[in-house]
């Protein structure tokens, strides 16, 4: 026999039919915790009349269907026209990347194509040529003559070849 | 036409089957909402919006998981939340203009029940309004236990938490709506006093 009253939460529920609940022998000689699960029961038949009975006078108004309907529409239309807009967006960032891109690929594959060459080829840098013309100074590479594959490997042992100095520019 | 086939048509694209369905269960979805809500205006939005939701996602529904009623009460107890916190926030922002242009609020509270209710409920208009001041988690639970008849593992899923959380929040709400009904004033200063406390501490 427990001489310490259950909390009034555990009292809530017992009142709801929880069986298990701590304190289940103390109301058979408590009068005083007795009555206040019999005042939750009360309560709980309260606020099922008190519910049902706003529910039912509550006026329902007449389903629209129509507004549910433009709305779906709506919702679809919004979808599409999301989807639309994503897809354009997706290519324009795929176009931006591979613009921002192609310098480092471009470099990447000139890397490749050094690696691929035999490392004993050498190629000296093409000589710079100043070039007068009309009183104005350019300079102009001078375009590296092709060495072909065979060239570069038949040879045992390549010389590496200063290129000549170019000519002081008159002025 | 029964739920299921409805469903079926309704999934395939049919717009008489989604108004079937809409139609069936228009009324019941109404009257929940308007107990979670205590606004019939609010109400209306809320169901047209849960219907809204359904009908775009008709393909998850799965049947083995329950009734096409109590996938369309998760969905409206879900709007139903959303849009209490959206009437707090508005709430909260109006006050504050309102403040801001040196005006005092009016009545933040409007009686907004439609009035053939409050003539219905005569002697329980009290457990009617006691029920409007418990916290919202706890009223959410107490309608779908008294008003949907629902066991706590079914109030678990509808709220999105665990069996006992749904079991606390029942006797929480009872527990709350004994001592407002008891010394209502009293209650409701003491649920002001822990707001004040608590928004002081959140800010």
């Amino acid at each position: 026999m427990s001489q310490v009253h259950p909390e009034e939460i555990e009292l809530a529920r017992f009142s709801d039919g929880e069986a298990g609940v701590g304190g289940a022998g103390h109301l058979r000689w408590c009068a005083r915790c007795r009555s206040v699960v019999a005042d939750y029961r009360w309560l709980q038949d309260e606020i099922t009349a008190t519910l049902a009975t706003a529910a039912d006078a509550v006026p329902v108004p007449r389903p629209k269907w129509w507004v549910v309907q433009e709305r779906l529409f709506a919702s679809r239309r919004r979808q599409v026209t999301g989807g639309r807009i994503s897809a354009v967006a997706s290519v324009v960032l795929t176009v931006c990347l591979m613009l921002s891109l192609s310098p480092v690929l471009a470099t990447a594959a000139i890397a490749q194509t050094a690696r691929t060459l035999p490392p004993a080829a050498v190629v000296a840098p093409a000589p710079v040529t100043a070039v007068v013309s009309g009183g104005r100074m350019a300079s102009v590479a001078t375009p590296t003559p092709a060495i072909s594959r065979d060239e570069v490997t038949s040879s045992p042992t390549p010389a590496f070849v200063l290129p000549p100095t170019p000519p002081e520019p008159e002025t | 036409m029964t739920d299921a086939d409805a469903i079926a048509r309704a999934i395939e694209g049919g717009g008489a089957a989604q108004r079937a369905l809409y139609e069936a269960h228009h009324a019941a979805a109404f009257r929940l909402a308007y107990l979670l809500l205590q606004d019939a205006c609010d109400a209306e939005e809320v169901v047209q919006d849960a219907f809204v939701y359904v009908f775009r996602n008709l393909r998850r529904y799965d049947p083995a998981r329950g009734s096409f009623w109590a996938w369309l009460r998760v969905v409206l107890v879900s709007r139903c939340r959303n849009e209490r916190r959206r009437r707090q926030r508005l709430r909260l922002v109006s006050l504050e203009l309102l403040d801001a242009a040196g005006q005092a609020p009016a009545d933040p509270k409007p009686d907004s029940d439609p009035a053939n209710v409050l003539e219905r409920l005569g002697a329980r208009r009290v457990v009617w309004e006691a029920l409007q001041r418990v916290s919202p988690g706890a009223r959410d639970a107490l309608t779908l236990r008294y008003y949907e008849g629902l066991s706590y593992a079914e109030i678990a899923a509808t709220l999105g938490c665990s069996t006992d959380a749904a079991r606390a929040r029942v006797a929480h709400g009872k527990a709350q709506l004994r001592r407002l009904l008891a010394a209502p004033e009293e209650e409701e200063e003491m649920v002001c006093k822990s707001g004040v406390t608590r928004a002081a501490k959140v800010g």
